[in-house]
């Protein structure tokens, strides 16, 4: 995995720590609260991912480069879509004692916390990507900017992907 | 219990309120769904921003207001409630393209305040009211999405039409995006999509009239175009129908001329036949046509032979009656003239016995004579009719030297001026 801006690598190393930490509170109350928090964190990270490609995408305009310009906004709409997926993601229920509603086990807490560690690693590579792309405009590499912006896209996309997955992990343990 | 709500009609994006400004005697709980947040202002500092959660006993309450009164808790307390859902923005489009059209229209912005953004409009709520719609929204940033996106980006375009292209939406949408994103995270806010939606033009509405007027005129061309190439082809089935039929005329004919003598042979004769027929049926229509009318013809004939009979019979006694008439006038006439002679006779007999007998004794007798001849022939003239007495010295005579007609009262001709006996 490479990281390219060390002060963000400690955020995402804080995140994680807010995972595993989160995830041992899993339990009653607090479950749903750490959900939200783990949520707030995949936003914060794909703002940060947002914030770049902006960047080059403003640039972009301004110097007439569209075809950037328009690969930019892809990866921009793509990043807007993951935050609606996870503002509107589903937290899991709080059910009576004697509900009919399966327990949480062991196993699949020990699950989720897989899941969400892949989830954020995959936005890492994203934000390293969108770091990449601003690098590689301001050295005025047109080409390897769209370039970098498509894969930026592609690796949020993944994201998406991914953390639809994670509601479905989170379904089995209602 | 009852419940408050932050927001009463879907257009409120935020609202700051009091929490010392909600009274009740119970404590009351904040209830965040997933598409709205809370920012938490206390003691002038930013505190905290949630959402989907419970704030349990979070304002009103008894006891709350007591320690206000008291002086404990914060004595400035603030909650920014905020929809964290895309909401839409409607901005005027209104410019002019380079060909001097004006166009009008609508731009369509989707905006979002972000989880994390929500603390930043604190910049509006400093200088505006506490309740931000999309209405106010919308004048915050007309101006400016006026100026810097709107009259530009339409300014560059040549006609009405561009203004529909994906590529004008493509551009709207990466102007908006570069030149108001400053603008917008001041206030916390997040593009997420830009369209425009362009009203027709006069001269476009113009250019659709004149397409419509084209595409009915062609559409009429081709139908008569297509007419006529029915025509034709019906034109080239009827005779390739008749050059077939003739072919296999042929055919026939070269295979079965025997055949087809004899059948002509007999269609021959059956005409003939029927011809006779019709020619016998037609004399004898003609015979009894003719009798007929040579009976009526009979008929009118003898109807006029006895109109003219009896007008011949008419005639003939009105003939014998004129006849009868001047035989009577001629023998009366020589009667007279027999009588006249007598008389004159014995008075010539006398004259000449008492000596008297002069030339001109003999004259006036002859003239006499004369007068009573030429009256004779008048009444024979006239139709046998006896003339009046007045009228004798009035009856014509002619001139016994020019012929010319004169009046016996006269004593010379008015055309040769000879006197006249």
């Amino acid at each position: 995995m490479t990281i390219g801006n060390p002060a963000e690598t400690l955020t995402y190393m804080r995140a994680v720590r807010l995972l595993l930490g989160g995830y041992g509170a899993f339990s009653r109350e607090k479950r749903r609260e750490t959900n939200v928090a783990v949520r707030e964190e995949i936003l914060r990270c794909g703002n940060r991912v947002r914030n770049h490609v902006e960047n080059v995408h403003d640039s972009a305009y301004r110097d007439g480069g569209i075809k950037l310009a328009r690969a930019c906004a892809g990866a921009v709409e793509e990043v807007d879509a993951l935050r609606n997926d996870v503002n509107v993601a589903e937290t899991g229920g709080e059910h009576p004692f004697f509900s009919q509603q399966i327990s949480v086990s062991k196993k699949t807490i020990d699950e989720l916390i897989s899941h969400d560690l892949r989830t954020l690693e995959m936005l890492v590579k994203a934000v390293n990507q969108s770091n990449e792309l601003e690098k590689e405009h301001a050295a005025s590499n047109t080409e390897a900017a769209i370039t970098a912006a498509k894969e930026c896209r592609q690796l949020v996309s993944s994201v998406r992907g991914h953390f639809s997955e994670r509601r479905s992990v989170l379904r089995r343990i209602k | 219990m009852s419940s408050q709500r932050w927001r009463d009609r879907p257009d409120v994006i935020a609202k700051m309120i009091d929490s010392g400004s909600i009274k009740s005697w119970s404590a009351r709980d904040i209830v965040l769904k997933p598409n709205e947040c809370v920012t938490i202002l206390a003691e002038g500092k930013v505190q905290d921003t949630l959402s989907e959660t419970v704030l349990r006993d979070y304002v009103g309450g008894w006891t709350r207001w007591v320690a206000g009164k008291l002086g404990m808790g914060s004595s400035d307390h603030k909650l920014i409630f905020a929809m964290t859902g895309p909401f839409d923005l409607l901005f005027l489009l209104n410019g002019q393209t380079t060909d001097g059209a004006a166009v009008k229209g609508m731009v369509n912005l989707r905006l979002q305040i972000q989880r994390d953004d929500v603390p930043k409009l604190l910049n509006i709520f400093a200088n505006n009211r506490r309740e931000l719609d999309r209405g106010f929204f919308a004048e915050y940033f007309r101006s400016e999405m006026d100026s810097r996106v709107i009259k530009p980006l339409v300014g560059t375009q040549s006609d009405a039409s561009a203004l529909r292209t994906p590529a004008f939406q493509e551009a709207l949408e990466m102007a908006v995006r570069a030149e108001m994103r400053n603008a917008f995270n001041l206030s916390g806010m997040t593009m997420l999509k830009t369209f425009a939606v362009v009203n027709e033009t006069d001269l476009e509405k113009l250019n659709a009239y004149r397409n419509q007027v084209e595409t009915a005129t062609s559409h009429k061309d081709v139908e008569a175009a297509n007419t006529v190439a029915d025509i034709d082809r019906q034109r080239e089935v009827t005779l390739a129908r008749i050059g077939i039929q003739t072919d296999i005329a042929k055919a026939q004919a070269r295979g079965q001329v025997e055949t087809a003598l004899e059948s002509q042979l007999l269609e021959l004769r059956k005409q003939e036949a029927e011809w006779e027929a019709l020619r016998s049926h037609e004399e004898a229509s003609q015979d009894i046509a003719i009798a007929g009318e040579k009976s009526r013809s009979n008929i009118r004939v003898g109807e006029k032979q006895a109109k003219m009979d009896i007008a011949m019979g008419a005639f003939e006694k009105v003939q014998e009656a004129k006849r009868a008439r001047l035989t009577q006038q001629a023998d009366a006439n020589l009667e007279r003239q027999k009588h006249t002679d007598e008389v004159q006779e014995n008075i010539m007999d006398k004259a000449a016995e008492q000596g008297a007998m002069s030339p001109e004794v003999v004259q006036t007798f002859l003239e006499q004579q004369t007068e009573q001849k030429r009256a004779d022939q008048v009444i024979t003239a006239s139709g046998g009719a006896p003339a009046a007495s007045g009228s004798a010295t009035v009856l014509p005579g002619l001139c016994g030297s020019c012929g010319t007609e004169v009046q016996n009262t006269w004593n010379t001709c008015p055309n040769c001026g000879k006197t006249l006996g």
